[in-house]
């Protein structure tokens, strides 16, 4: 039963001295505070500074103490202790107080008490008027560490030095009587208990009371004056619901249900005991509504770090994106200006090419049409010849062969150039109204002698009235090579025929050859082939190719009909009016 | 000769200018002056007169064709002449409305029907060569005969007369046989100049140097007797006051 009650003592004890070190550290007791202004170099010269910062180190300790910067403060002291700087043995006084201090409120009993001994040390030679609050200190902190004994002798020292009736000497005198309760000095106790009881009825402390009640409680019942420990407890019950603190109520009640139980008194107990319980459920309740808030932030804390979390990775997301288009837009610009540059270049070789090209074709040209003029004189001449033998004959046929060959080879040179200009769509492009029978005529101009040489029976059958709407430049090409087409692919001596009729606005045109034919497949396929005509030369049917493009710019029709060994028919359709 | 078509040629290519003299020469056509440069181009357009201009829009380079064009006088035709088929080039010249273009390499026929089909378009009267159809231009007539454009001036001529099918238009020098009816010959002569005097004759008025309404008959300045019809005596008589 002892050991139980001794529990109860230190639980109740233990929320004592909480509120003790509470009240103390408030702020400066009236007697302390005037030997900070007396010591202090900038306080002493007006009080009006004592709130306010400075840079004296000595000022910045109280300053911070003040506004509770403890820490900045704490750090003040230890430099200013550390270099022996302060010979005023009053300022080391207040500076080991103050350390003590904030010691004492960062529970480091022991360090706590060092600062405080130091100080009672130099503040006993100074007769420091401050002196008792320390010793009350310093005498929580004794009882605290459970040295009763030095608490004892320390609060014995404090009680003969100062009384002054106010909250801390309700609370020394019952530290002290509390020390001597441990003690067992129960005289002693009851004597210190009591007085601080009575200052708190003086005071009417209704907390006070019920801590006070309580001890004394416990204080009989040490002594085994089990009513008189009764009547006490149930003050002390009285006053701690008057207080409505519930730690003393539950203290009281936990108190009178065992001292109830040894009573005998179960159902009473048992009261105390559900009353406890309550209290405690409440306490409970109280601590896990606490715990939810607390566990309630921690989600918040949770769900906001989640919610950063996110948005980081949001960010990170959008992060990436940003870097991966400029990237893109790196290469792309880079692609860009490669392409820039190729084509340049491309450009610059086009130019090029053109340039080659009307050289080649001009420097061609204009040299293989005068061979050709040069040699249509000389047959011209020879024709004119009155005598005719063999020999004439044959100077005749050879300059013939190399007038076809230069014609021949103009044929190519134009067709190149015009394939070439067609398919870049530059080609000279202007239709009118053209005389066609006058068209045939300069066309087979050319090829007049050729006809001569193969024997070719030609017939012309063009209508004088004939008039188609073409570009006169293209129409001639395509002529040219049906044309070229029709003698290389017929026999000596063989028929060709030119004829056209007009009917309802378009003029079909018919170059008939009655010669050795090729086949019209690749034609048709548009793919490049060569046969072998009846000169054994090879012919592309790229001629015949451009023709039929050249008459389809000309918004006509190209039809070839070509039967083996009976002959070829171009035939080609072109309107006589303006579309 | 007197009825030759006259051609002016701006070309730079001594060549180019040697090949076309002699095939104009060979179609009855006269040189009448050659420029190689813009500046004796335009000296010539001043003093020389001419029907045709063969125009190389190129000269050294430069498309200095285009400017000479600028200066021939609005109604007289001319041809531009290139050897370049690319679409740009023409472009350039289309605006200064060229009655022609021929590209070269081209024959005797293509320039002769370059030239014929410019003088038809000055005139705006495409195709009538091909058709027989005489042109009246620069004070002379254009007609097409064996294949050849004749060109006889106006003033050289004294009178046309039928003969069956054909015409002739005689002139002091020259006698033109052509293939084409009276009525259509005379709608391209000056009304006023040439008068019909009978049924198959038309007379050129500056040409005659008396007349004898008495005996019907009409002296020209060359002495030739046309005789007067008593059908057009009147008509004819109206255009002169006489002196009775």
């Amino acid at each position: 039963m002892k050991a139980h009650a001794k529990s109860l003592f230190i639980y109740c004890f233990y929320f004592f001295l909480i509120s003790v070190i509470a009240a103390q550290e408030k702020e400066y007791t009236a007697s302390f505070k005037k030997e900070i202004l007396g010591c202090c170099a900038i306080c002493s010269k007006d009080s009006i500074h004592f709130n306010k910062p400075s840079n004296n180190d000595f000022h910045q300790v109280h300053y911070l103490l003040s506004s509770e910067k403890i820490d900045s403060s704490y750090s003040y002291i230890t430099l200013l202790l550390s270099r022996n700087r302060i010979k005023n043995s009053m300022q080391l006084y207040i500076l080991h107080t103050i350390k003590g201090r904030i010691l004492l409120k960062k529970k480091l009993l022991d360090e706590a008490a060092i600062s405080f001994q130091k100080a009672i040390e130099i503040g006993t030679q100074n007769q420091s008027p401050s002196l008792n609050t320390q010793y009350g200190l310093l005498g929580q902190i004794y009882i605290e560490q459970e040295k009763f004994s030095e608490a004892a002798e320390l609060l014995e020292t404090w009680k003969t030095s100062n009384l002054v009736n106010d909250l801390s000497n309700r609370i020394n005198l019952h530290n002290l009587g509390l020390a001597y309760l441990y003690l067992e000095q129960y005289d002693k106790s009851q004597e210190n208990l009591l007085k601080s009881y009575r200052l708190n009825q003086i005071h009417k402390d209704t907390l006070g009371l019920a801590r006070s009640s309580l001890d004394i409680a416990n204080l009989y019942y040490q002594q085994y004056k089990d009513d008189l420990a009764i009547q006490f407890f149930e003050k002390g019950l009285r006053y701690a619901k008057k207080a409505n603190d519930l730690e003393i109520l539950q203290n009281a009640l936990l108190n009178l249900a065992v001292v109830e139980e040894n009573r005998k008194d179960f159902s009473k107990a048992l009261e105390y005991r559900k009353s406890y319980e309550k209290i405690k459920d409440s306490i409970w309740n109280r601590d896990q509504i606490w715990k939810f808030a607390q566990s309630d932030k921690e989600t918040g804390k949770k769900l906001n770090e989640e919610k950063l979390k996110a948005e980081k990775q949001e960010k990170f997301f959008y992060i990436v994106i940003a870097i991966l288009a400029s990237i893109l837009l790196l290469l792309l610009s880079y692609f860009y200006i490669r392409m820039r540059k190729q084509n340049k270049i491309i450009k610059e070789l086009n130019t090029t090419k053109n340039k080659l090209f009307s050289i080649l074709t001009h420097d061609l040209k204009t040299p293989i049409h005068n061979l050709k003029v040069k040699l249509l004189s000389v047959i011209k001449q020879k024709e004119k010849a009155t005598i005719i033998d063999e020999q004439h004959k044959k100077e005749l046929s050879t300059i013939t062969e190399g007038y076809d060959l230069a014609k021949n080879t103009a044929l190519l040179i134009d067709n190149t150039l015009h394939w070439t200009l067609q398919s870049q769509n530059k080609l000279l492009f202007h239709q009118n109204k053209l005389h066609l029978a006058s068209i045939i005529e300069h066309v087979l101009y050319d090829y007049l002698p050729i006809i001569e040489e193969h024997k070719l029976h030609l017939i012309t059958d063009i209508d004088e009235a004939t008039f188609v709407y073409a570009d006169s430049n293209s129409l001639k090409i395509a002529l040219r090579n049906i044309l070229d087409n029709a003698i290389r692919f017929s026999n000596k001596k063989g028929k060709i025929t030119i004829k056209s009729n007009e009917e309802n606005n378009t003029c079909n045109l018919q170059i008939i050859d009655e010669g050795i034919g090729f086949d019209t497949t690749k034609f048709t396929q548009k793919k490049a082939s060569s046969t072998t005509d009846t000169k054994g030369n090879i012919s592309t049917g790229l001629g015949l190719q451009l023709s039929q493009e050249l008459i389809e710019k000309n918004n006509g029709s190209f039809t070839i009909s070509s039967t083996k060994n009976k002959g070829t028919i171009v035939s080609i359709t072109l309107p006589t009016n303006t579309i | 000769m007197a009825n030759e078509v006259k051609v002016l040629i701006f070309e730079d290519r001594a060549k180019d200018v040697l090949l076309l003299k002699k095939t104009l020469s060979q179609q009855n056509m006269e040189v009448v002056g050659v420029a190689s440069t813009l500046k004796e181009g335009i000296a010539l357009l001043h003093s020389v007169d001419f029907d045709i201009a063969l125009v190389d829009i190129f000269i050294e380079g430069k498309p200095e064709g285009i400017d000479f064009v600028n200066e021939i006088e609005d109604h007289k035709p001319f041809i531009f002449i290139t050897s370049s088929i690319e679409v740009s080039i023409f472009e350039k010249a289309k605006n200064t409305n060229p009655h022609n273009y021929l590209i070269k390499p081209y024959n005797p026929l293509e320039l002769l029907f370059a030239i014929e089909l410019a003088i038809e378009k000055s005139v705006a009267k495409e195709g009538a060569f091909s058709q027989n159809i005489p042109i009246h231009y620069n004070d002379a007539i254009f007609i097409k005969k064996n294949k050849a454009l004749v060109k006889i001036k106006v003033k050289d001529i004294n009178t046309i007369l039928v003969e069956g099918q054909y015409c002739n238009i005689n002139t002091d020098e020259d006698t033109f046989l052509l293939h084409i009816s009276l009525t259509q010959l005379i709608k391209e002569f000056p009304k006023t100049q040439f008068i019909k005097v009978h049924r198959n004759a038309v007379v050129n008025a500056e040409k005659i140097k008396m007349v004898y309404p008495d005996d019907n008959l009409i002296v020209l300045i060359n002495t030739e007797k046309v005789l007067l019809s008593r059908k057009y005596k009147t008509a004819f008589l109206k255009n002169y006051r006489i002196f009775k």
